[in-house]
């Protein structure tokens, strides 16, 4: 049985969902956190690298059982053989989703926040009352799990809750529900596997990448060494739609040509939005955090620390939303701010690079790689472009030139 | 008569089906799958978005 009202409720336990509960809960706001899944963070849908530890850690210290590897650099596999070694230590680090997710939300829960599992948000309503009484219906339907993930519903509840912050992930229905666009669309959203392999496949503390013409272009495969579980996860993704191929496969058959023999344990699938960040994602009373407000890198599809990040910034505005008496659209634009200069500037080039290489043909393509492969050669000092400044000149060129 | 078919044996419970449907016609519900057939308007995103094919649209007997 919930309250009947609240401060805040935030709907999904992600990353981004916990670290805005939790930290609403600690500046005092009475905090409902609600997942409707069972189990947080099962099943994983991720490739779980996420970046350095410095930049997590500024959230406060990760806890080492939720850490598989330290990530020392990059192997790119590009077209035509051309190919992109990236040293660099502590560059990123391989998460347990299965751990770091509860873990999160333990923290949210210790901190004062209610965590509620097996509790889906049915429905959210308008802003009620106007001024500072105002607030949102959510309906929730809370259930019952059956201990392997299935859960059956046994009664609903409508609640009140003066800010709904709803990081409800990639499904995204909570802010389509209140009217935003926040829909993963064709050719903005990308589909992707991950078997879990046995051992390690390539280079332990770093991630490897296939990309281009000769493997998949409008997406990439990946080669990504969990070290504690001594596991790769071995996994594929592109854009949807797709022609007629299904991701499954098409990761099998690129396991079974690089690595025949590999032994899958599990596999693990996810989809992710590579629009870069909404447009809008704000309302009175109302935030979108993490994947339901497209914050991952639209050329990595990496998603957690912006989500993190995301979540803090929401509730830090939230807070200062409440001492203010100001929830309004207005007001919450401060978080969309604050996510833009942090990263949404960040991913917007990305948007921009991604489709600039996705375009190209094979040939510009291994032109451009070779440029970047003399950039990561010379230890990334920019003189290296004047090693080939025509090619460079031409790149930039046609990059300041593309629309995206 | 044509309909969406859901093979659970085969799904991931990853949910990506449901960011795409612009109907809002998918749902899941800790890890089952809900298809309002009344909203659904087969348009294939959520078959083509599905990592490991678990969604067709098929021909079915009206029963």
């Amino acid at each position: 049985m919930l309250d009947n009202k609240y401060d805040v409720v935030v709907i999904g336990a992600g990353p981004g969902g916990s670290v805005a509960a939790r930290n609403v809960a600690r500046a005092g706001y009475k905090t409902l956190l609600l997942e409707k899944r069972e189990r947080i963070g099962y099943p994983v849908r991720c490739g779980e690298a996420s970046t350095n530890l410095e930049d997590l850690q500024t959230y406060g210290p990760i806890s080492e059982d939720c850490i598989e590897t330290i990530i020392n650099g990059l192997y790119i596999y590009g077209p035509n053989g051309v190919n992109i070694e990236v040293p660099k230590p502590g560059t990123g680090i391989m998460l347990d989703r299965e751990k770091f997710d509860p873990w999160l939300a333990k923290l949210a829960a210790d901190d004062g926040a209610e965590v509620v599992t097996a509790a889906r948000a049915e429905y959210v309503g308008d802003v009620e009352t106007a001024g500072n009484d105002g607030y949102r219906k959510v309906r929730v339907v809370l259930g019952k799990g059956n201990g392997s993930g299935s859960v059956t519903a046994e009664s609903t509840q409508e609640i009140l809750a003066k800010m709904v912050i709803a990081a409800d992930g990639v499904e995204s229905r909570i802010g389509r529900m209140v009217g935003l666009d926040s829909i993963q669309k064709p050719g903005l959203t990308c589909t992707g596997i991950d078997f879990h392999v046995k051992g390690m496949l390539t280079r332990p503390d770093y991630l490897t990448f296939w990309q281009g013409h000769d493997f998949i272009n409008d997406g990439y495969i990946w080669s990504f060494p969990k070290q504690k579980s001594n596991m790769t996860k071995f996994g594929a993704g592109f854009l949807i739609p797709h022609k007629n191929e299904n991701i499954f496969d098409v990761t099998m058959e690129w396991l079974n040509k690089l690595f025949p023999g590999a032994e899958i344990d599990h596999v693990v699938g996810g989809v992710i939005p590579v629009s870069s960040t909404l447009k809008d994602y704000t309302l009175d009373r109302f935030a979108l955090v993490g994947d339901a407000a497209h914050h991952t890198n639209p050329l990595t599809g990496g998603g957690i620390a912006a989500a993190m990040r995301a979540g803090r910034f929401c509730a830090q505005t939230v807070v200062e939303g409440f001492k203010n008496d100001n929830l309004s659209k207005q007001f919450l634009k401060t978080y969309e701010k604050r996510c833009y200069d942090y990263f949404g500037k960040t991913h917007d080039f990305e948007y921009k690079f991604r489709k600039f290489l996705l375009e190209m043909n094979k040939e510009d393509q291994i032109g451009l790689y070779k440029v970047l492969q003399g950039f990561a050669l010379s230890g990334y000092k920019k003189s290296a472009f004047l090693k080939t400044p025509i090619q460079t000149a031409k790149y930039l060129y046609k990059f300041a030139k593309f629309k995206g | 008569m044509k309909k969406l078919v859901h093979d659970k044996s085969k799904c991931l419970r990853c949910a990506g089906c449901v960011g795409v449907c612009p109907k809002m016609a998918l749902d899941m519900f800790g890890l089952d799958l809900q298809i309002d057939y009344e909203k659904c308007v087969r348009c294939g995103l959520c078959t083509n978005t599905c990592p490991v094919g678990a969604l067709k649209i098929a021909e079915v007997d009206n029963a």
